[in-house]
């Protein structure tokens, strides 16, 4: 039985009707005060004491207010009724101030950390936008961490966020259109797009997907994701998440869309490729040749990571003659006295690797070295110790772990991950014509994968000649020409074509 | 429920098949080197003899016990046919025995005299092995073989295939592995010619602290055997083997020694490399002739005495000298094959096949194996010494004029 309509101008029963709404719990402040150049107007500042900077309240609204000015006393008298006015003009000291008659309006300004000012006799409220809670400084981003980057990273507040992007792109043209999602939590979501850059069709499709999301809270940005997803089942993840602010400042250089989302750290992109997950700021970083070593590194990365346990498996329980004749050896060898079978070796460590890094991940920090030294000890070296499993097992299982960790994106890294399990299951039944068909399934399924329209495997998939750019290799910069296709741009063209460096004519 | 019943046959279909094709490598006895005889007991049947590797003895170095396992595991099976044997192997190996690793065939002189074909027809036939396996023939008995040394390798098998690829240093390069054996033997006219081996003894001697030296028995790479269409004749000697070596090798890039030209008691070696060979045949009167003729180039390696000549007349002299060499290399193996064996093993029906195609199908074809025993060959060689080497001033020269400045 909550406040609605207008409010009605007299202060006890505003009172009244706002704490019925909002409740008077103890982290809700009703101040009391009287205006003396407003012929000791009644007046009730009203404001959430966790979010609302009280040194501002004090120094910028109620400093000013109960100290007599003449020229606030003098500007009411000349207007008799409209003490918003007068107060706006001289009263307060504070930058931003809206005056609200609704109460929706007033009761959302409250619970987001203003203040709101009431008066006796007024038909107007005054929202007084001193919002400021404890928030940590901008710190260095610890998932995507880069030697030669800027250090300052997306923090859980949006306001700063949309500050880190706005002074990576002064672009008159960079859009932030915010939403609210949640009946309850009213969490801001706000796109940022550069609006003679992004495509209609994608923005719209943005709006819609967001606007069709009814719930009662969004705890983080992945709960936004899965509410926009195009394969709302599939494994993969299709929108590119970040923390990096220049990552999102070179998405909106795209034509691509950010998502921000409130107490959330990580900010979406979409559209998203394929290739985009293992593609990080970095490459564009290093020398061009570098970037592009390390991306041919990280794909082989992903190959490891899929094929190192099914590969031994396959080897060494289908076909041995594939092996050199001492590798062979070797790894008969290793397995002599072995109790299980190659495929269910090869299945209990990969899960067991799996409760290691799980492990790794949850406990308090305190414990670390016991998991390493038992990991590491116990498992690796006991287990061949004891005959329990092969050496080349463990050789094989431990270079997909760590081939994994070299996948940039993590939730990209933890798909790719879970498809092991299925491969190996295949290449346990079928040999090696199981692990290429689950392959050849893969690659199937990621070509028909869409996001937000975008092909998910272009240029590949689809092939887009021109894309291969920076997708494979990353050639100079003064050879991106184009913006590329993916996200349809309206502008295609980035910059001049004749940046190559060379001497002077003259 | 059309796509419930979809999902139970897909997933069936994996779980239902099981791991049928499934061995563990550990499972697997992988044959080394395996050997072919004619059995003792009963002439029409074969004595087939593998040498299987054991892994435990390879495989963790760290541990070296005294009680280390055999590296190689030995045993014979008989059988009616070369297959039977093998199933009967079942009997007696704990391993399930495996072929791809195979490295070397040993073929007995007693089943190679006899009839060679069963072997190359269950060897190509046999889908594990591979093509490139090498083939040879045993002066002996092939069980004694696989159970003799061969060269330094703990695997005699992989030792013997070894020597085999190390062959092309020695200039003696002829690929006498299956794939050219089953080439050879399905052709019309070029007969088989199959690499040899003989024992040798041999005294080993175990580490530097031993005192005591071993005799054994070590396989030496031999010449090569010839055959007919199916039956070996005989074999051709180390240096038989040479003289069709410079035209039928690989790699016939081999040392030879001459005689210096200012003193015939001293040798000097020369290395003659990059060896081209032609063979050209003519067709007169319907009987062929041929003429091979061979170029290359010769590096001076090794100059046992001192010499007054100038580099010209030595470079002229050398270069006679070693034409005249490899020409009588070449005719003392041709001499052999068409003399005594009288088997085209040199693929000269191949060359008029290619160069005198009408002919050929006009009945040269079917008269081949009369004609070839009388055939002409001449021999001609163009050897160019043209290496810095024959600036090079041999070291005795350096004592000689060391001595006249005393």
């Amino acid at each position: 039985m909550g406040a609605t309509g207008n409010i009605s101008g007299i202060l006890d029963k505003d009172k009244q009707d706002l704490i019925n709404t909002i409740g008077q719990g103890p982290d809700i402040s009703y101040r009391h005060l009287t205006i003396p150049s407003l012929d000791n107007c009644q007046a009730l500042i009203v404001y959430v004491k966790g979010l609302a900077n009280t040194t501002e309240l004090e120094d910028s609204i109620i400093a000013p207010l109960t100290t007599p000015a003449p020229a606030l006393a003098q500007d009411a008298q000349q207007n008799q009724s409209d003490k918003v006015s007068a107060l706006m003009k001289y009263g307060l000291s504070i930058a931003d101030v809206t005056p609200s008659k609704l109460w929706a309006d007033i009761c959302d300004h409250i619970v987001s950390g203003d203040s709101v000012l009431f008066m006796d006799q007024s038909d107007t409220a005054l929202i007084l936008a001193n919002r400021g809670w404890k928030q940590r400084s901008i710190s260095e981003p610890t998932t995507e961490v880069e030697s030669r980057g800027p250090k300052d990273c997306f923090l859980e507040d949006i306001m700063s966020n949309m500050g880190l992007i706005r002074r990576r792109i002064r672009d008159y043209n960079l859009r932030f259109e915010g939403f609210k999602i949640g009946d309850r939590s009213k969490t801001d979501v706000v796109i940022a797009y550069i609006e003679d850059l992004v495509s209609e069709s994608l923005l719209n499709e943005v709006r819609t997907r967001l606007g069709r999301i009814k719930t009662d809270g969004i705890s983080n940005s992945s709960a936004v994701e899965e509410y926009i997803q195009d394969s709302p089942f599939s494994i993969f993840p299709q929108t590119e998440h970040t923390e990096r602010p220049d990552r999102g400042a070179a998405a909106l250089l795209e034509g691509r869309i950010v998502i921000l989302v409130d107490n959330a750290p990580f900010q979406i992109i979409v559209p998203a490729t394929f290739w985009s997950f293992i593609q990080v700021p970095g490459d564009y970083y290093a020398r061009y040749i570098i970037g592009t070593f390390w991306r041919w590194i990280r794909l082989f990365a992903i190959f490891l990571t899929i094929s190192s346990s099914s590969a031994y498996v396959l080897l060494t329980s289908f076909h041995q003659e594939m092996l050199p004749t001492s590798l062979a050896l070797k790894v008969a060898a290793g397995r002599m006295g072995v109790p299980f079978p190659a495929a269910m070796e090869a299945f209990v460590m990969e899960i067991i690797f799996e409760i290691m890094t799980e492990a790794g991940l949850r406990m308090p920090k305190a414990l670390g070295q016991t998991v390493s030294i038992i990991g590491t000890l116990v498992i690796g070296q006991g287990a061949v110790m004891a005959g329990l499993v092969g050496p080349a097992l463990v050789i094989a299982v431990a270079i997909g772990a760590i081939a994994s960790f070299a996948i940039p994106s993590f939730s990209m890294s933890n798909s790719i991950r879970l498809l092991r399990f299925p491969l190996l299951f295949s290449s346990a039944v079928f040999g090696l014509f199981g692990y290429l068909g689950g392959v050849i399934l893969i690659t199937i399924y990621l070509m028909s994968l869409r996001s937000f329209g975008t092909p998910f495997y272009a240029p590949i998939g689809p092939f887009i000649r021109e894309d291969l750019k920076d997708t494979l290799v990353r050639v100079p910069r003064w050879q991106m020409i184009t913006r590329p296709w993916f996200a349809r741009p309206k502008d295609k063209p980035r910059q001049a074509p004749d940046l190559k460096p060379k001497p002077d004519p003259r | 429920m059309k796509t419930i019943a979809l999902y139970v046959l897909l997933i069936s279909l994996p779980l239902l098949s099981g791991c049928w094709d499934m061995r563990e490598i550990n499972e697997l006895g992988l044959v080394m080197a395996v050997g072919i005889d004619k059995s003792s007991n009963n002439p029409d049947h074969y004595l087939v003899t593998v040498q299987v590797a054991n892994p435990q003895a390879g495989g963790s170095s760290a541990d070296s016990s005294i009680n280390r396992p055999e590296t190689i595991w030995i045993s014979s099976a008989e059988g009616k046919t070369i297959f039977e044997a093998i199933r009967e192997l079942a009997r007696i190996s704990s391993q399930r025995i495996m072929w791809a690793h195979n490295n070397v065939i040993v073929i007995g002189e007693s089943l190679a005299r006899d009839d060679i074909t069963p072997v190359i027809d269950f060897f190509s036939h046999n889908h594990e092995l591979r093509m490139k396996t090498w083939m040879a023939v045993a002066k002996g008995s092939a069980t004694d073989f696989l159970k003799a040394k061969a060269g330094m390798g703990s695997i005699p098998g992989q030792s013997l295939a070894d020597m085999f690829r190390y062959q092309q240093f020695t200039g003696l390069d002829f690929h006498s592995n299956l794939l050219k054996v089953y080439g050879d033997f399905t052709s019309d006219t070029t007969n088989l010619l199959i690499g040899s081996l003989s024992l040798e003894q041999a005294t080993t001697q175990a580490g530097l602290s031993k005192v005591q030296e071993n005799t054994v028995e070590q396989i030496q790479m031999d010449g090569m055997a010839v055959f007919d269409q199916r039956r070996m004749l005989g074999y051709l000697s180390e240096d038989e083997t040479r003289g069709l070596a410079w035209f039928l090798s690989e790699n016939p890039n081999m040392v030879i020694s001459v005689p210096h030209p200012s003193d015939s008691s001293e040798s000097v070696a020369v290395e003659i490399v990059a060896v081209k060979a032609k063979i050209d045949s003519q067709l007169d009167q319907q009987t062929p002739s041929f003429s091979i003729q061979i170029t290359g180039t010769g590096h001076i390696a090794e100059e046992d005495t001192t010499s007054d000549l100038s580099i010209n007349d030595f470079k002229h002299q050398m270069e006679f000298l070693a034409e005249q060499q490899i020409i009588e290399e070449i005719e003392l193996g041709l001499d052999k094959v068409l003399n005594v064996y009288k088997s085209d093993v040199l693929g000269f029906g191949k060359v008029v096949h290619s160069q005198h195609k009408k002919e050929w199908n006009q009945g040269l074809k079917d008269r081949w194996v009369q004609i070839f025993p009388d055939v002409e060959i001449s021999v001609a060689a163009d050897i160019e010494i043209k290496s810095s080497t024959l600036n090079q001033i041999p070291l005795r020269n350096y004592r000689r004029s060391s001595v006249i400045d005393d």
